[in-house]
């Protein structure tokens, strides 16, 4: 039996189970009958069995080079490294919705398992909605769509394979980026199963709320370090020392990690006051289908995108999909709007509810303009057959407003209480972040900023650092006055008593990291292209660079022409080996730039250009980025932050006592 | 208000729908040539550099490369080199590298052009209207314009030195046969 049968099989034998689970888990909810529940979730642990089979039977595949399947041939050859051939499971069409039906089967079973005891009606129609969201994906990888079994004729199979492209098998981030994101994208499903079973059973409570708030928390971590990582890969290895273009398929990853972001906080505002619930709804709705409508970008091949996928049969799916999500999801809405009223009014402007309001605004107005900007292409040659892109000029007017509102507004809004703040609250509240808030301008400008968005991003980001700080010493104090405890005690106990809410500052710190390395990377990179002979030298902000010599590095994969740098200034030396990296399935050589990363600047060269014949001369760009590693270190902190806001407080493990199945069920 | 809410809704879905399915049509990476066989279209900007008025009426008879460019466009940082071995070359004869800035600020254009150390006319093209006209999808973007005005051929993407010394050495043996 090959790796094809088995991985075949399995989904085969899935897609039957996940369509049993389907019928089983709406019967039970509808009928509420506890046996086919019970049955539902056997199947539910089954199904995610299968589909492990299937993605480890892939993954056999590709260790040991099974050529007879077509997308081991197309991603994979004999010299590609064990470590890239295992994860070429996602470089892929096929096997990247492999792994996401993988994950998908995860969160089936983990409902199924979890889910089902703490709220069993609207579980087990959650469980319903899951299933058949499972059985898509399962229909995807057993038909033409994304089939990654497809088979070779036998007397077709090639001696060796294509190998992966050359851009997905340079850098270990390739391991992370894609996973992370995918494992982002799945879990908003969660939440979303949730809220359409509370919108067909009429619950109008807020316990599916608290039931996902795990979930939605650990969709938006995932999406937002994913993006980080997938920033951090583009820049790596890409070669022209950017992060962010405002690509496609980049805009497809941010839009819903944007309503995820403003979910995370109206829901607060439905938590405390009970308000916004039509809204909260419409944001779990609207973030499913964004990571949707992200996929159908990313896979369909509509859109020119430097993340370019050919076109299978998953585009018109995935399209019909999309389009039957936003039809349930905003026909239920609109069914149940009446019941879901809020009873009451937000009330004073200066309240945490208003700006929760307002930033979720931001919010939204940030996804329609990124929305906009991405499928405006499509609508300008739909509407009058002009084909254009819309350049990075549009996001940036667009979003870096919206963006230093929000930086404000993320300031603000902790400092203020619930219901509104008087005036002596005010004054307590915002003294040291406004002073705090001054320094950062005037740093800003001593070092050297110019414009108004930089300058106006350090002041507000040391206004939001203050905030934080200032949340902190006065939690520490509270604790060591009410609980005798050490400094170090009290502020370790911030975290597990109120995870929540002090992870959510960490997440705070981590994100001005991030606003901080974007502003500063933008606009003070210092840029230097020479041709020097070897033994020549160049400087560059500080840094004196020595071309020593050119060499070639054959290994089985790939052949790279390597030029060998001393890097010496401000304190460092080191030595960096920017190539250009030719694979047997690439005419184009490409760029793979030597980086010294620190914590002050980052020194990123680049082998441009050779000389072929004699190597008697060599190209080498420059870039020295400051502060660009803060951006990952910023992302490490934001999902680090989330850690703490996920973990479950001490008292909230005593009280988790699973009540059995069948009166669960029968008592709803 | 509910009727209102559902009319939107329905509306939204279904014209989102659409597009997305008119979107099928074709492949995003084959675009469309509508201009080349045409005569170029005429234009008069200003200069980037020093505000004269730039037409290409003030290059008739001459061969027109013309290269639409942003500062924020990186690889138009990638063809540099190439243009600048063109201009080099042909600095004063019958061929013409002009350059056209659109989607991007007067300021970064010419921080951009310093910073390269590029001799060569740009124009701005403030509300791109030029590049708009020519059918232009992207930054960067090269047009070969012969002698006789006509636009000849068409480049998309980063443009190398072999592909514009064949554009032009075809260009001048159309003008002169």
């Amino acid at each position: 039996m090959s790796w094809g049968d088995i991985g075949a099989g399995a989904l085969r034998a899935g897609l039957a189970l996940a369509l049993w689970g389907l019928g089983a888990a709406a019967y039970a909810g509808w009928k509420r009958d506890a046996r086919a529940l019970a049955s539902a979730r056997a199947v539910a642990i089954g199904a995610f069995l299968l589909v492990l089979v299937a993605d480890l039977a892939m993954v056999g595949a590709l260790l040991s080079h099974d050529f007879s399947l077509v997308y081991v041939a197309e991603n994979n050859a004999r010299a590609t490294p064990a470590f890239y051939s295992a994860i070429s499971l996602w470089a892929a069409l096929a096997g990247s919705i492999l792994l996401w039906t993988l994950i998908l089967a995860g969160a089936v079973a983990y409902v199924a398992i979890r889910g089902t005891r703490s709220l069993p009606r609207l579980a087990t129609i959650a469980l319903a909605v899951l299933f058949a969201m499972l059985s898509f994906f399962l229909v995807l990888v057993t038909t033409a769509a994304a089939d990654p079994f497809t088979r070779i004729a036998a007397d077709g199979i090639p001696g060796d394979g294509t190998g992966p492209n050359p851009l997905l098998q340079n850098h270990p981030l390739m391991a992370l980026h894609p996973p992370l994101l995918y494992l982002g994208y799945v879990l908003t499903s969660v939440p979303f199963a949730y809220a359409i079973a509370a919108l067909i059973l009429g619950e109008t409570n807020d316990r599916w709320l608290t039931e996902t708030r795990k979930a939605a928390l650990a969709s938006w971590a995932l999406l937002g370090v994913g993006i980080v990582a997938g920033a951090w890969w583009s820049y790596a290895v890409l070669g022209w020392g950017g992060y962010w273009a405002w690509d496609p398929v980049e805009n497809a990853a941010i839009m819903p990690w944007l309503t995820a972001t403003a979910y995370l906080h109206s829901v607060m505002v439905e938590e405390k006051r009970r308000l916004l619930r039509t809204w909260n709804i419409a944001l779990v709705i609207a973030t499913f289908a964004l990571t949707i409508l992200g996929t159908f970008l990313t896979r369909s091949g509509v859109v020119n995108s430097v993340h370019s996928f050919t076109q299978s049969a998953i585009g018109p799916l995935l399209l019909g999909y999309f389009v039957a999500i936003l039809v349930l999801g905003a026909g239920l809405l609109l069914y149940r709007i009446g019941d879901l009223a809020d009873r009451g009014s937000i009330g004073a402007p200066l309240s945490r509810e208003s700006i929760f309001l307002f930033q979720n605004v931001l919010f939204v107005a940030a996804t329609l303009t990124v929305l906009l900007g991405t499928l405006y292409p499509l609508i300008a040659e739909a509407l009058s057959g002009a084909q254009l892109s819309i350049g990075a000029p549009y996001f940036d007017r667009v979003e870096v407003p919206i963006g230093l509102a929000l930086l404000f507004l993320m300031g603000l809004g902790p400092q203020l209480p619930w219901h509104g703040a008087s005036r002596a609250t005010l004054e307590r509240q915002f003294t040291a972040p406004v002073i705090a808030a001054a320094g950062g301008a005037l740093v800003a400008i001593l070092a050297g900023m110019i414009g108004v968005a930089p300058v106006l991003t350090y002041a507000l980001a040391a206004f939001v650092m203050a905030t934080v700080a200032q949340e902190f010493a006065r939690g520490v104090r509270a604790r060591r006055t009410l609980h005798a405890e050490t400094g170090l005690a009290a502020f370790v106990a911030l975290f597990t008593r109120n995870g929540r809410r002090y992870g959510g500052y960490v997440v705070h710190l981590g994100i001005v990291m991030v606003v901080v390395a974007i502003a500063t990377s933008q606009s003070r990179t210092i840029e230097l292209e020479r041709t020097l002979a070897p033994g020549d030298a160049m400087d560059v902000a500080g840094y004196h660079v020595v071309l020593r010599g050119l060499r070639d590095v054959a290994e089985p994969q790939r052949a790279t022409t390597v030029a060998d740098l001393s890097i010496t200034g401000n304190g460092a030396t080191r030595e960096l080996r920017p190539g250009l990296v030719q694979y047997p399935n690439s005419q184009q050589a490409i760029g793979s730039p030597g980086i010294a990363a620190g914590s002050r600047d980052d020194v990123y060269t680049i082998l441009a250009a050779y000389d072929v014949t004699g190597k008697a001369w060599a190209t080498i760009r420059v870039r020295v980025i400051p502060l660009v590693s803060w951006l990952w270190a910023g992302g490490a902190v934001v999902g680090f932050g989330a850690l703490i806001a996920a973990w479950p407080p001490p008292r909230a493990k005593r009280v988790a006592v699973p009540a059995p199945v069948a009166d669960a069920v029968g008592a709803e | 208000m509910k009727r209102v809410a559902r009319y939107t809704a329905v509306a939204l879905i279904l014209g989102l729908a659409l597009v997305l399915t008119l979107a099928f049509r074709r492949d995003p990476h084959d675009i469309k040539t509508g201009t080349v066989g045409k005569p170029a279209p005429a234009f008069t900007l200003r200069s980037l550099t020093d505000g004269t008025s730039v037409s290409l009426d003030q290059y008739k008879g001459k061969i027109v490369v013309l290269n639409f460019w942003a500062s924020w466009c990186i690889p138009c940082k990638e063809e540099n080199p190439a243009l600048t071995n063109v201009w080099e070359r042909y600095r004063g004869t019958d061929v013409v590298l002009l350059g056209v800035v659109f989607q991007d600020s007067a300021d970064a254009a010419r921080t951009y052009t310093t910073r390269l150390g590029n001799t060569w006319t740009s124009a701005i093209d403030g509300d791109g209207q030029v590049a708009l006209r020519y059918g232009v999808f992207g930054p960067p973007e090269t047009y070969f314009i012969g002698a006789d005005g006509i636009i000849a051929g068409r480049h998309i993407g980063p443009i190398d030195e072999s592909t514009l010394l064949t554009g032009i050495d075809t260009l001048r043996k159309a003008a002169r046969p």
